[in-house]
Order: structure tokens, then C-alpha cells, then sequence
């Protein structure tokens, strides 16, 4: 619930920015690109429900292969870095940019630590013999997790570009509402995974 | 000639015009991708009693060229989405969800770029990501789009005409100065 509340008021405040003239907003509009790319996902895990009800012991022996300890470790990092995200957004509307900008630092580099542990569960599963073509559980599991994965890439490449800049002195209206927006879609990123996570662990 | 239509409305939000002229590039690109795509097709109909797995060759040749040569689309749909978001009027020629949503689409047309990977499944050309998607989204998009452009043109149209018309005013008001002085 905090959440949803934290979202609608990082679009108003996107919003009042856009008034006060960007000249690139990332206003209520944005949410059409967050809309549609959740949708996407939903319509993805539907089918993936779809076809496991259709083979449900090709997909229990693919989930007993994966490792439940990978998956809870990049939950607590992920939502952890989503905090911070948030956090990240207070700071800079009170206007503390050293805090903001650690907690961005923070952010970022949570969403590293995600990445690097679901390359080392890659690198395990191909280990074991996993690969997409192996069976429709591993080609769900690579394809939601990649397609997750490319997301997160371009959530941190957001972050962090704005980091760089405010810590390079530029804050321009732009600027903030482009973070604002990088959060609420940090967030995106962070609620697939929780969707994602017990559907490809833990649903027996 | 909807991508001419698009860049000549385009061109007036834009102050630059290399989007604009990007956009254009796209528009064409992406037309000539579907005509590729039906002359593969069209090849493998020609000679129906030929070798089977020719036809297929072909055929799959059609869809392959298709889905991976689609992601051309994309320049014309980001820089669409770009001029329409800078767009300073009070009210944008094009909504901003719309500028968005052709981003998005954008995007996900790099999901073609796995299709041959897979011969079934949501990710191969027949299935949710590499064909639902990516076929009926922009189709709804392009349509929506051209709606708005229908109305952006008759509102630039507008434009112009009160701009003439203020300039016109001017003009008159300065001869009356001169005649005056």
C-alpha cells in the first residue's frame, strides 16, 4: 500500500515539474510505458500458467533444479533496492543531494549485485545443463528472467546517468523528472520480480 | 506516404529536423520490409508443385526477414515519440501517452530479435511476444496515430492561417503608420 501511495505521488509531483516547463517530461504519460510493459508480463505469466497446467511434471522437475537460495537472496537485494530508490526520491525533493546521491549510489549498485547473482545462477544452470532448448520450463525461466534482467540493465543505466549528472552540479527540472520516473519503473522492476520469483521457485 | 504525411507534421514541432528526417527514413525502411516479406511469400506460391521443402525455404524465409527486419520500425516510432513529448504547445499535437506508447512498442520489437531461436512457443513467430504483440499493439498504435494526425493537421492548418492573418494585421497597421507619419 506505502508503495502505491509513494508511486501516485511521484507522478504528481513528475506532473507539477512539467507545468513549471520541461522541455522532456516524464509525466503521467509515462505510465502508458509502465502500463503496457506490466500487461506484457501478465499476458507472459498467463501463458507460462497455460502451458505448465498442460505439462506440470515437465515444470516441477525444472523449478526442483533451480536454486530456491539464489532466487530469496535477489528478492531481499531487490526490494531493498527499491527502498532505497525511494528514499532517493524524498532526499532530492527536500533538496539533500549528498543523501539523495548516496542513496542513488546505493540503488545502482544493489541492482549490480542482482545482476551479478543471476549471472552466476546462469552460469550454473548451463553448468548442469540447462539451456533454452532443453526443456519449456528452462526456456521460461531464461526468457522471463533475461527479459527481467534487460530491464533492470536499463533501470540502473537511468539511475545512474542521473546520479552523474547531479553530481556533476546539473539539476534541471528534466533532470528530476527523469528520476522520478526512473523510480516508479525501478519499482515495475522490482514488482515482476515478485511476481516472477514464486512462480519460477516456489510454486509446486 | 504515412510516413510523408507524419514527417511534414513532425517537421513543425520539431526545431532540429534530424528526427524528424530520421523518422522519415524509418517510416520507408519499414515499408519496404513488408513488401520484402510478400515477395517470399509470393515466390513460394508461384510454383506450387515444386519441392516442398523449397516452398517451406521460402516460407520461412518470408517470416524471418519480417520479424527481424521489423525492428526498423523503431525509427520512426522513437523519434515520433521523442518530438511528440517536446512538443511545448499548451496542448500537444499528439497526447503524451500516445508518444509513450509507440516507445514501449518500440522496445519490445527487440523481442524479435530472439524469434529464431524458437520454432514454438510464446517466443517463436507464431506465438504471444513475436506475433500477438508486436502485430496488433502497433497496428492499434499506427491507427490512433493517424487519428491525431488528422486533427494535427487541421489544427496546424489553423495555425497557419491565424499567423497569416496576424502578420497581414501588422502589415496593414504599419502602412497606417507610414501613411500617417
Amino acid at each position: 500500500m506505502d508503495r502505491v501511495h509513494q508511486l501516485t505521488d511521484t507522478t504528481t509531483s513528475a506532473d507539477n515539474q512539467d507545468s513549471q516547463g520541461g522541455s522532456l517530461p516524464g509525466d503521467v504519460g509515462f505510465w502508458t510505458f509502465i502500463v503496457a510493459d506490466a500487461s506484457l508480463f501478465a499476458l507472459l505469466f498467463f501463458q507460462f500458467s497455460l502451458d505448465r497446467s498442460s505439462r506440470p511434471a515437465v515444470f516441477d522437475e525444472g523449478r526442483r533444479d533451480l536454486m530456491v537460495f539464489f532466487g530469496t537472496a535477489n528478492t531481499l537485494v531487490l526490494v531493498t533496492s527499491s527502498w532505497l530508490m525511494a528514499a532517493a526520491v524524498r532526499a532530492m525533493r527536500r533538496h539533500s543531494v549528498r543523501t539523495g546521491l548516496r542513496l542513488i549510489a546505493g540503488t545502482a549498485a544493489l541492482g549490480l549485485v542482482f545482476m551479478a547473482v543471476k549471472i552466476c545462477e546462469y552460469g550454473l544452470a548451463l553448468r548442469s545443463g540447462h539451456t533454452v532448448s532443453t526443456s519449456p520450463f528452462f526456456m521460461y525461466y531464461f526468457m522471463i528472467t533475461g527479459i527481467h534482467l534487460i530491464h533492470l540493465l536499463i533501470a540502473v543505466v537511468v539511475v545512474v546517468v542521473v546520479g552523474l549528472r547531479l553530481r556533476a552540479g546539473i539539476r534541471s527540472p528534466l533532470d528530476s523528472t527523469v528520476l522520478e520516473c526512473g523510480a516508479a519503473y525501478w519499482h515495475l522492476v522490482d514488482l515482476l520480480w515478485m511476481f516472477i520469483f514464486p512462480m519460477l521457485y516456489l510454486a509446486r | 506516404m504515412w510516413a510523408v504525411g507524419l514527417f511534414r507534421i513532425m517537421v513543425r514541432i520539431e526545431r532540429g529536423r534530424i528526427l524528424s528526417y530520421i523518422l522519415l527514413i524509418g517510416g520507408v525502411l519499414t515499408a519496404a520490409d513488408l513488401m520484402f516479406s510478400c515477395f517470399f511469400w509470393l515466390t513460394a506460391a508461384f510454383r506450387p508443385e515444386q519441392d516442398p521443402s523449397l516452398i517451406q525455404l521460402l516460407y520461412d524465409s518470408g517470416w524471418l526477414w519480417l520479424d527481424l527486419a521489423f525492428g526498423v520500425a523503431m525509427l520512426y516510432m522513437i523519434p515520433f515519440g521523442i518530438i511528440a513529448l517536446r512538443d511545448t504547445r499548451t496542448e500537444p499535437l499528439f497526447p503524451k501517452w500516445l508518444a509513450w506508447l509507440g516507445i514501449w512498442v518500440a522496445m519490445e520489437f527487440l523481442a524479435e530479435l530472439i524469434m529464431p531461436y524458437f520454432r514454438s512457443g510464446p517466443f517463436s513467430w507464431s506465438g504471444l511476444i513475436n506475433f500477438w504483440i508486436p502485430f496488433v499493439v502497433p497496428a492499434a498504435w499506427q491507427v490512433t496515430v493517424s487519428w491525431f494526425m488528422l486533427k494535427a493537421s487541421r489544427r496546424l492548418n489553423e495555425e497557419y492561417e491565424s499567423e497569416l492573418a496576424r502578420a497581414e494585421q501588422s502589415e496593414l497597421a504599419r502602412a497606417g503608420q507610414t501613411a500617417a507619419g
